[in-house]
Parts: structure tokens; sequence; C-alpha cells
């Protein structure tokens, strides 16, 4: 029987990945937009886990964001709008070979694909979802999204956003099996980095809300913060998110938060005035539906065909 | 003995008392107008002020001219003086707004004025005085006051569950009475001929005859009939609740005993029984038998409420109602029936008499007792105890027992007297209340004096000990109504007249005991005085004296001062016996101001160690925040010192470690090290830097001679990007391609300084959405290095 982990040629001399490897075509994002660090990063993990870019598949909405596949020389599939999660389920559940990557933005997960994005967290398929959460539709223009903060304008709440945003880590930690959920910033890169890697390392689903800069039409959003790292929170605990003490210096203020303890991830997570950044929650041994959905895939086709005739025997008169 | 002078027939006042009543003061404290508060779902309250604070807030919220206010609130205190000297005992509404006006014009006729201004004043004074037209009680510290503050408080506690007697009593009673009446039309007498007629009224005038009817009427075989037991019950019950709605119970009823002839000034109105035996036994009897009577009407009531929700069981309540005493009454029911209040004087508590009121506060029968205490001196031979002078040391035993009530106040502080007698007349406990009254046929002024001396001297200090307040003596005891509770004597400023012959700058008195022994002068052998060519040095005033008397072996003569009509001062000394009253008052007294939470001793060492305990631990906190600081320094600066280092080293390796070395002449930055080999110059000034202590000596060594002429100068402000920070937005690397290229992370970096100017580093630092770029200074030679562009630079660097 074919072992379906392993490459399905045997090449024999052995393969190494730069980084252009994995570069695909060159960005069309806004010059500044916070989605390039990200991609870079996600290049970075796949150059230095040394992932097969033909076992590596980007999957995404739609949105700006969700553009992510195209810049990747993996495999992609840039589906419809909120419906990532599907699709990512979807390649999961028969393909324990690939390394996943979702790109989704917030109005493409927090939106039109909450109901996916509540399910998939719960199935816990194995996969990094990224959210970009930039508080705005940025493809189609400057629309208020759930994350828009109140008050902030847009072009459909010209006199502001009526009512508070929904809050995507409080959310993901109330549902059940969730297994993995850290928050970063793309502007400081190290730290993306370390929280992605962690990310695609563990056994399960890991939801990473990366606060993303929109030069174009959230530029003040995020500002702040960037500018001054005491308005950020960094968590910190030897099984969380691994930062160099060189960055970890960068940020005044800093906690203690054992990722195993949801209540306290819960209470972080409700903060307003202050942006808590690193691993909320880890649970290694939440229960995976990938490994149910995937009776059966490693099967030949002369079993299946045997199965699918024994079956049939049923219905003999 | 001091020989008196020529003037020592003349009456001498002590100065503090005879000078701190005249004017204002005088009317600070009383009297008090007490008025009903606006009732709360039927609840029943009274509300007692000052009329001095009543006038004052009433002339605040007057809306009329500045001037002619000013004027009645200077002239406030005679505008008092004119209505009390016109208020006589028992007044009704009528009588008191004769009086009010009567003072008005008594007032303004005093007042200089003319016609103009005298409109204005009247309509002051009116509104001032329409203040006091409202249903009220005025109440002053005349004898006949505390008569009139008992009623009051007993009005206060009884009014509103009199009422609600009354009310349920009537309901009570028609709902029983109609059941009677069923009863009764349901026996064969019902339908007798007569009682039909007397049902239907004129049965002729619609042609019915009322015998036929009678006869014709079905024998009645309805429900069930009242047994004869209950008929009986209920009859009885109608008769005893009727018996009280028709009598002339007042809700300002009390039942007086009072023990003598010369207390019939207190309760003018009243007709207290003669007693005839011991006064205190005679009232436990008074209350034995009152509360039997009362216990009747309960037992009726409380029958009445079963029977009207026919729930009566004889078998469960018949027992119940029989043995229901006064004990078993409900707070609400208690407080219906009239107190019983024994009026004595608190001199003729003594032997038989004591053992008597002994027996009374131990059968635990709410009785109220007041004892009044004649307030005409102080008299150094009477007992000396914690609670009072003369009182022969009343309360201290009374209190002692726990389960009483006590007051001790005095009418020269009537609101405190008020409050105190409606909180005794509240409780279910027995009560003692020790007054403070004048002498009877005192003058208004004498009066106040001697009560307001007794009250200041600390000789009848005002409490209030409330056995119920809670479980410790801050609870219970109260010491407020004291004037200054917080010192030992009450201070007064006193204004000295310019012509008086007090030597004294100081116009700061105190009442002491001997200023109130000195009002009974000239009778009293206590107090001598000197004229004063007497004076001397060794003579100090009485507090002073009391001082010295700790500490000195010599503590000379104490003296206090006193005064005569005329104005003139004089030294009185103070004798030896009085003295030591005046020393063992002073312990009293203090021990009450600790039972009172003042300067407690306890309170006092647990506050020193409490703030020795903090100030310890402010130094252990201060300490550790040293250390914390000194370590946190030394690492500081061990880790300058490695990233000195580190930058020295990559100084040494690098290409051209002294192609810089020109640009250095200007610049803050640079470091000019003379007459140095390269490597050691920029190791000497860079670990100076760093903050370590270097001798350039010891680093030079014996290189010294060899490069003499050597000039090093070394740069550290060169462009540099904080790759780590980069986030890979293409923006630098579209400007210049060669200046700037990414590394192996795709983390942007400074190739090659040559392929750019200074312009395009500024450019680029600009447009770096991370801000990573930081341009340094122009290398020289670079034409694009303008001011503006440099200014630009300075934000990156």
């Amino acid at each position: 029987m074919r072992d379906k982990s392993k490459p399905l040629t045997t090449d024999p001399s052995p393969r190494f990945f730069t980084l252009e490897d994995y570069e695909g075509q060159v960005p069309r994002w806004c010059s500044g937009c916070g989605d390039l660090p990200v991609l870079t990063a996600v290049q970075r993990i796949c150059r230095d886990e040394q992932l097969l870019p033909e076992r590596t598949v980007v999957v995404s909405g739609i949105g700006c964001s969700s553009r992510f596949p195209h810049y990747m020389k993996t495999y992609g599939f840039h589906g419809l709008h909120g419906r990532a999660f599907p699709v990512a389920c979807g390649i999961r559940s028969r393909r324990p070979d690939l390394n996943i990557f979702v790109a989704t933005g917030d109005g493409d997960c927090c939106a039109i694909g909450a109901g996916h994005w509540i399910h998939a967290i719960r199935y816990n398929m194995k996969m990094v979802v990224m959210l970009f959460d930039n508080n705005i539709y940025g493809l189609t223009k400057n629309q208020t999204s759930p994350t828009t903060a109140k008050d902030a304008n847009s072009f459909t709440h010209p006199e502001g956003s009526f009512i508070s945003p929904l809050n995507p880590i409080a959310v993901t930690l109330s549902i059940a099996n969730v297994s993995f959920v850290a928050q970063t910033v793309d502007w400081n890169p190290p730290h993306l980095y370390a929280t992605l890697l962690a990310a695609h390392r563990h056994p399960g689903l890991a939801f990473v809300r990366i606060l993303q800069r929109c030069p174009h039409f959230t530029a003040k959003v995020y500002e702040p913060c960037q500018r001054d790292p005491s308005l950020l929170l960094l968590m910190k605990h030897p099984d969380g998110i691994p930062v160099d003490d060189m960055v970890a210096k960068i940020f005044k203020n800093q906690v203690d938060h054992d990722p195993a303890n949801l209540l306290e991830a819960q209470d972080l997570a409700v903060r307003k005035e202050i942006y808590p950044i690193g691993l909320f929650y880890r649970n290694e041994s939440a229960e995976r539906y990938d490994h149910f959905s995937r009776y059966g895939a490693d099967m030949d086709q002369s079993e299946k065909v045997k199965a699918v005739e024994k079956e049939l025997d049923h219905f003999q008169i | 003995m001091h020989p008196l002078d020529s003037t020592s027939t003349i009456k001498f006042q002590p100065a503090v008392s005879a000078l701190r009543l005249k004017g204002r003061s005088r009317w600070l404290h009383s009297p008090i107008f007490v008025r009903e508060n606006q009732r709360q779902q039927g609840e029943f309250s009274l509300q007692a002020r000052t009329l001095r604070n009543l006038f004052e807030e009433r002339l605040k919220s007057l809306s009329i001219e500045e001037p002619q206010t000013g004027v009645v609130a200077d002239n406030l205190g005679h505008l008092l003086e004119c209505l009390c000297s016109n208020l006589s005992k028992n007044l009704d509404q009528a009588d008191i707004q004769k009086v009010a006006n009567d003072a008005g014009k008594k007032f303004l006729d005093t007042l200089e004025s003319n016609d103009e201004t005298k409109d204005q004043l009247n309509k002051v004074v009116n509104d001032l005085l329409s203040g006091i037209m409202e249903p009220g009680w005025i109440v002053g510290r005349r004898r006949v006051d505390l008569g009139a503050l008992c009623s009051i408080a007993i009005r206060s506690h009884r009014c509103s569950v009199f009422e609600y007697f009354r009310r349920e009593t009537k309901r009570l009673v028609g709902c029983l009475e109609s059941r009677l009446q069923v009863e009764f039309l349901h026996s064969p007498e019902g339908s007798e001929p007569d009682t039909l007629a007397g049902s239907f009224g004129k049965m002729d005038s619609i042609g019915i005859n009322a015998e036929t009817l009678a006869q014709n009427l079905p024998p009645y075989r309805g429900a069930r009939r009242l047994s004869n037991t209950q008929l009986a019950r209920l009859e009885k019950t109608v008769a005893t609740l009727r018996h009280w709605m028709h009598s002339d119970d007042n809700p300002e009823d009390l039942i007086l005993l009072a023990s003598k002839k010369g207390l019939a000034d207190i309760f003018p109105d009243s007709t207290a029984p003669s007693v005839k035996s011991n006064i205190f036994s005679n009232a436990m009897d008074c209350f034995d038998r009152t509360a039997g009577e009362w216990v009747e009407f309960f037992r009726a009531f409380r029958t009445a409420l079963l029977e009207v929700e026919n729930a009566y069981e004889p078998d469960l309540h018949d027992e119940a109602i029989a043995n229901m005493d006064w004990s078993t009454l409900t707070e609400k029911e208690f407080a219906l029936i009239p107190p019983v209040v024994a009026l004595e004087e608190s001199t003729s508590i003594e032997g038989k008499s004591l053992d008597f009121l002994n027996q009374l506060l131990d059968s635990a029968r709410p009785v109220v007792i007041i004892l009044t205490d004649v307030a005409d001196g102080f008299d150094p031979s009477a007992l000396q105890t914690i609670f009072g002078a003369s009182h022969a040391g009343l309360a201290a035993p009374i209190i002692a027992r726990g389960n009483v009530f006590v007051i001790q106040s005095s009418l020269a502080r009537p609101k405190h007297l008020f409050t105190g007698l409606t909180r005794l007349m509240g409780s279910s406990r027995p009560g003692v209340a020790l007054v403070s009254v004048p002498a009877p046929g005192d003058s208004e002024e004498l009066a106040e004096q001697f009560l307001e001396g007794a009250l200041g001297s600390r000789t009848t200090p005002c409490f209030v000990f409330d056995p119920d307040g809670g479980n410790s003596w801050a609870a219970c005891f109260d010491l407020n109504g004291n004037p200054q509770k917080e010192h030992l004597w009450p201070e007064y400023e006193i204004e000295l007249s310019e012509n008086s012959e007090s030597k004294e700058g100081n116009t700061s008195l105190r009442l002491t005991l001997p200023d109130y022994a000195a009002l009974k002068l000239p009778e009293t052998q206590e107090i001598t005085v000197i004229p004063s060519s007497e004076w001397s040095e060794q003579q100090y005033p009485l507090a002073e004296y009391l001082d010295r008397l700790q500490t000195e072996e010599n503590a000379g003569y104490p003296f206090i001062l006193v005064v005569n009509e005329e104005g003139t001062f004089r030294r009185a000394l103070v004798s030896d016996k009085l003295v030591n009253s005046c020393l063992e008052r002073v312990r009293c007294w203090r021990l009450l101001q600790e039972l009172g939470g003042i300067n407690n001793e306890y309170a006092l060492l647990a506050s020193d160690r409490a703030k020795l305990e903090t100030a310890a631990q402010k130094d252990n906190e201060r300490e550790t925040l040293l250390n914390a600081q000194k370590d946190e320094l030394e690492k500081v600066r061990l880790e300058s010192a490695r990233e000195t280092i580190d930058r020295l080293v990559a100084i040494l390796v690098s290409d051209t470690p002294l192609s810089i070395a020109d640009l250095a002449a200007e610049g803050e930055k640079s470091i000019l090290v003379e007459n140095l080999h390269p490597i050691e110059a920029a190791s000497a000034a860079l670990l100076e830097e760093g903050g370590l202590s270097f001798s350039k000596d010891k680093v030079v060594g014996g290189k010294k001679q060899e490069d003499k002429e050597e000039m090093v100068q070394v740069r550290v402000a060169d462009p540099y990007i904080d790759s780590a920070l980069c986030t890979t937005c293409n923006e630098c690397t579209n400007l210049n391609p060669l200046l700037f290229k990414y590394n192996d992370n795709k983390q942007a970096y400074i190739a090659d300084l040559e392929a750019g100017t200074f312009t395009q580093l500024v450019q680029a630092a600009e447009k770096c959405p991370a801000r990573c770029i930081h341009p340094g200074e122009p290398r020289p030679g670079d034409k694009t290095s303008t001011k503006s562009v440099l200014a630009k630079a300075a934000q990156f660097n």
C-alpha cells in the first residue's frame, strides 16, 4: 500500500528550497500594506521548515488578504466569499499530508463566513488560520466590517458605525473544542514569525488573529500601537510564543499568562484598553475531526472496488 | 487670709461665665422649637431645632434687601430675648402667635429706625416669626420646660401607634358588632315583632304588620349558631374595646408620680397622686396596675383579631390569651401603654429610697424615672463620682447594671435632652434620666449661668447610655452635647473691656470647676477675692497651676479671674479643698472621655503602634527599592559595556575602520581622542561611553610614542536599518534597489552606501512603514544634504 505522506516521485538528489522558491506573483497590495510582512513570514516558515511546495496549499476567501494564494508559489485555492473554511476543511478531510494555510479577512471570516468559522474551530482540523484584521472591507473600498470600531467612519456609515465591534479572539475562545488561539501584529516581524511558526507546528486548527494595518483606509487605527509599544500587552510564558529577549524588551507592558488557562485567556481577550499579543490558549489534546473524516483514505483502488461491491451485495435478490 | 479691699462688698462673678453669656452666644442652645415632621406612611416623628438656628436659616433665605436683614441678624439675640421674656407656660397656638407678635413689636420699638426702614424691618421680623407659627412647641430652660419635653417625647413615640390602634379597634368593633347583630336576628328574640319593627323602620306606612310577620316567619334553621362561650367571649371583647374607644385616653397622657410638692412646677397641669410610701415602690405598683388594665385591652384586641379572621380556636388560644402579661406584648402594643413617670429629686435618693430604686430597676419594669438635680453651685463636700458630682453617684451603679437606659442631661441643652428623652421613652427597658434643672425661683439669667456652669465645669456632664446601642462602649455610650468635649475644660475667647485692671493680655478663659463654684460668691468660703495690690508672681491661673502641680515642687497659688458689675477684674484665690475637688473632677472627666472614645489610651497606643509599623514597612520598601535600583544600575552598566564592546569589535573587523575618521570633526556624538592608536582610541572612547572607568595612560602604555602624530576620530552615527523590524513593503527597494537590498529573510539592509545619496536614505526612512531605516548623518561631500533634509533625517535617527 502506498504511503501518501511520502512524495510521489522519489528524487535521488535531496531538494533544498530558498525563499524565492515560495514567491509567486509580485504582490499587488498597496505600498506599506500590512499583508506584506505576513506573506514574507509565511514564506520564511515554508523555507525554514522546508515544506514541499507541492504539498502546501493556501486557501482563501475574498478580500485583499485573500489574494494571498496568488503570491505563494504553492498550491492555492482562491475560493468564494466567506467559504475559505469549508474548502480548507474539505481538503484536510481527505489529505492529511498537506500543509494548509488559510488566509481570511475580518469581513470574510467574521461576517459572511461566520458560520463556517465557528464550525471549523470546533472541527479542529489541522491548519493554520490567519485572520487579517484591518477593521475594514478594503478590496471593495471602505465599508464597515464586523470589527470596525464604533463611531469609525466608512462609506456605509459616513457618520460612524452604530454598534460596538465583534471581538474575534473572544468569540473563538468561547467555541467548543478550540485548540489554539493567538494574536500578533504585522509590524513586528519577529513576533509575527514566531507566532505563525508556533501555529504551524500545532497539531490542530491554529487560529491567529493578525492586527493588520491598512495604510489606505484605516491607517490611524493601529498607528498609535505601532509608535508606542506600551499600548500592546505581551503575554509571556514558557509554553507561550517564544520571543527573543531583544524583541520582548520593547514591550513595556507584559503579563505572565499560562496558555492552558482558558478562563484567564477569556479575561485577557475582552480587555479593551490594550491589545494583548501572544498565545491566549493552546490545548493539544483537543479532538480532531480530520482523524475521523480521513477514514479509508489510505485504501487503494481494488480495496475500494471490493468494498463497494460488498455493499452492493446487500441488495442481491 | 488675704485682706479684702473696699470693693469686696460688691458682688463678683466668675469672668468667664459673666462675659461669655453676654450677647448672642447666650441663645446658642436654647430655646428650641419642636415641630412635627412631614408624615410618611403614617409614621409620626418630631424634629427639634434651636430657635436661633431656625431664625438664622430663615434670614438667609429671605429675599429682602441687605441692610435690613443685616440689622435683624445683628440683633437676633435681642429678638430672642424679647420673645423668651414673653413666653409663659403652656401656650396654645393662638397664644404663641400673640406672644410672637408682641415680641416683634417690642423688638422693633427698641430699634432706632425711620419710617422707611421700619416697614421693611417689620416685614423681615414678621417673616422670621412666621417660622414658629407652624404647629409646634417652644421649649426653653425653665423648670416647666422639662415637663413639656416629657409630654412631647411621649407623644413622639405614642402618637402613631395610638392612631393605628384607634383605627384598628374601630374596624374590629364594627366587624364583631355586625356578627353579634346577625346572631341576634337568628335568635328567637330576633323574631319578636318589636325587633322586626326596629329593623324595617316604618312598616305600617308600607302596609306590613310586624306581628303578622313575626308569626309567619319560619323558625331559623340556617347555618351553625354561635356557641354560648363564643357569644360571651365576643360580647366581652366588644365591651372592652368599646370601653377604650370611648375613654378619654390621649396620646400625650402619662402616669405621673411625684414625691414632693416642690416638683409641681415641672408638671403644673398634671394631678399627680399623692405618694404615701416610697415613690419607686409606688411606681412599680402603679405600672403593674396600668399594665394589667392594658393587658386586658390587648387580650380583647387579639381575640377580636382572631375572631374577625374566624381563626379563634379555643384549644389553642384560650390559654395563650389568658396567660398574657406586659412582658409578652409586642413592641407596637407596648408603645401604646402610657408610660409611668416617676419624678424625684436626686438628692432624696439615699438609704431606703435607693433600695426601692434598685428593686424597681431589678424588676426590669419599663418605668421612666426622672431625677432632677438642681444646679445651684458646687459644694466640695458632696460625694465625688465619675458620673456626676451632685447626683450622689447615681448614674454609675445604674449604668453598671447594663440593662437600664440612662441619660444625663441638662436644661441648658434642651435639644440633647429632647433627643435623649425620646429615645428613652421608646425603649422597652427601665429608663433613668438625670436632668440638671434650675432652682425654683431663679431668674432666667441666673438659671442659665448655673446650668451652663454645671455643664461646662464637667460637674454634671451630658451623656447617653443606650444598652441596645450595640456590643461595645462606643456604640452604647455617647458623650455628645458637652461643650468642647475633646478638651479638659471648655475654652472661650472673652473680650476684656479696656478699663480692666487685668494685666493679662490673654483673652481666652477656661470654664473650670472653681469658676462654677465662684457663682456662689460671696457666700462660698472656698474662693477669696483679693485686691490688685496683693497680686504676685507666685499666683497662677488654675489650669496652669494644675499643670505645675505635676512638675514643680513649689507650684504657687491658683487663682481664677472674677469680675463685678462695674467691669472691675480681680483675682480670686482657690482653696486647697476646691483644688482637690477639681483634680478629682479632672480625673473623672478623663475617664468619661475615654468611655466616650476621646483620648482613649488603647486607641492612642494602637495608633502609635500602627504608625511605627507603617514607618518600618515604608523603610523596608525603600530599602528594597534602593537595592533593586542598584542592581538595575549595575545590570544596565554591564549591558552597555557589552554593547560597546560589540560595536567596537564591529568597527574593528569592518574593511575601512578609519574611512569615517575625517567625518568626526562635526557632531556631538563624535569622540575625539588624541595621540592614540586607532584601535585603542576607539576602545577607550567606547568603554568610557559604557560607563567604565579607564585610565587613558594605562591603555596607551608604551605605544604613545609610536603614533604620536596620528589623530583619530571615530563616528558612531552611520546609517543603518533595523532589519529585524522590516516588513518587506518594497518601498526602499523600489526607491533604490542598489542601495537597499533584501537579506535572506527578505528584510531590507543597506547594501551599498555609495550607490545612493543621503536624500534617498531620508526619503526611504520617510516612506518606511516600519520606521526601521535610520539615515544617520550625511557622508562628507554629499551635496544632497540640505538643511531641510538634515532636519527630516533627525526625526529618524
